[in-house]
């Protein structure tokens, strides 16, 4: 009994992460959800009273997955420009399949789900400007980099990336791959430049 | 902007709404913004949802039916030609079933509009088939009284096929995979078909 209560929620939000990331929040309903696991909606009522708390369950388990990646990612690259490169990529990966998650509605009952949202984009980032840090403490003392303030300059990488991804979302509705591989070009020629300032950052006069 | 570029450019925005978003879920208002231009520019050029959609349906038939019909009217063996015909109707459907499959939907309490179009498609399409098995009869290897009549009941016979097949379907989108398997069956039904009609 207990087995086929985890594969129901299993499935619902496999479903779940499916439409959401083809559709977006606003336009899954749950119904169709719950017609795709062939359930009734009383019954997806069961496990989630309503469409805010399936996200939230939908957005902390992607989330733990690209933390996740990530971390594996910085725990077995041998420099940190490998580090970085495998970064993008799982950055690019993560964005293809997610970016209709982040797609900021205008509609105002939505609001109340946006700073929801809002605090999981937070909690990711929070995680992530640690890792980056780890990994450019690990890349001082092993001497790739010259020193650095650890927490300021992932703060800035992170922020440098993510303003390439907002430069996809704003240019239109439905981005494509070329978008995309565009979007990772660019990230890793910066990271380039970046790394070599942080080579060295202490040489300067 | 031109009047005929400006409607061009509707439909072009439309039809990628339509094909990722399904035509239910597409607003105008989202069509407008996508354009920068206001709901009432766009009223000015479709007065509603439906004659937008009967406008991408024109226009992503009509890009279709230019490419296909040159490479099956090319395909000289009969057979061959109807094989391929399947082939680019299948990529055809794979390529746009968000925006084809709305047509369900609708069906109940269809305008005008859209009834003209499809009996405009249905026709278009039967027009091949028939053209298609005249040729086999023009060159002997076809013993065939109608073309034309011959041509509807295959149709129907792969319409039925289709029908019966996504009705056992699950609600989210068929997949490749499905379609793929109605096209092996309706390739499978077509040989035995048309070597029914072999000397």
């Amino acid at each position: 009994m207990k087995q086929e209560v985890n594969d129901k929620y299993d499935a619902i939000i496999e479903a779940a992460i499916r439409r959401f990331s083809h559709f977006g929040f606003q336009k899954t309903t749950m119904t169709e959800i719950a017609e795709d696991v062939s359930i009734s909606k009383q019954a997806l009522a069961y496990y989630f009273t309503d469409k805010q708390s399936l996200m939230q369950a939908v957005a902390g388990q992607i989330i733990q997955k690209y933390l996740h990646d990530v971390e594996s990612c910085f725990k077995s690259a041998s420099s940190i420009e490998v580090a970085l490169s495998a970064l993008c990529d799982i950055k690019k990966s993560h964005f293809e399949r997610y970016y209709m998650l982040y797609l900021q509605t205008s509609n105002a009952d939505l609001k109340a789900a946006q700073s929801e949202l809002t605090s999981f984009k937070l909690q990711v980032r929070t995680k992530e400007v640690a890792l980056v840090a780890t990994l450019l403490e690990r890349s001082v003392a092993n001497g790739e980099i010259a020193p650095t303030d650890v927490q300021k300059t992932s703060a800035l990488l992170l922020d440098t990336l993510f303003a390439f991804e907002c430069a996809v979302k704003l240019e239109k509705v439905l981005p494509d791959q070329q978008d995309f591989t565009d979007m990772i070009k660019k990230q890793k020629n910066i990271l380039h430049l970046f790394v070599n300032g942080l080579k060295h950052n202490g040489a300067k006069t | 902007m031109s009047q005929d570029q400006k409607r061009d450019a509707i439909i072009e925005a439309a039809l990628k709404r339509f094909a990722h978003f399904g035509v239910a879920k597409t607003t105008m208002t989202e069509i407008a913004t996508d354009l920068s231009i206001s709901k009432a520019s766009l009223y000015y050029y479709f007065p509603d949802k439906l004659s937008l959609y009967a406008a991408v349906l024109k226009s992503i038939t009509e890009e279709a039916g230019q490419k296909d019909n040159e490479e099956v009217m090319g395909e000289k063996d009969p057979q061959q030609a109807i094989l391929i015909f399947l082939d680019r109707r299948t990529d055809f459907i794979i390529r746009y079933y968000n925006i084809l499959e709305y047509i369900k939907s609708v069906s109940p309490n269809l305008p005008d509009e859209l009834k003209q179009l499809f009996e405009f498609f249905r026709s278009h399409e039967l027009g091949r088939i028939a053209a298609i098995i005249e040729r086999g009869r023009a060159s002997n290897l076809f013993k065939v009284d109608d073309a034309k009549k011959t041509a509807e009941l295959y149709f129907d016979c792969l319409q039925g096929m289709r029908t019966t097949i996504l009705a056992y379907n699950n609600h989210f989108f068929p997949d490749k995979k499905q379609f793929q398997a109605i096209l092996k069956r309706e390739k499978q039904f077509t040989t035995i078909f048309f070597n029914g009609l072999t000397c």
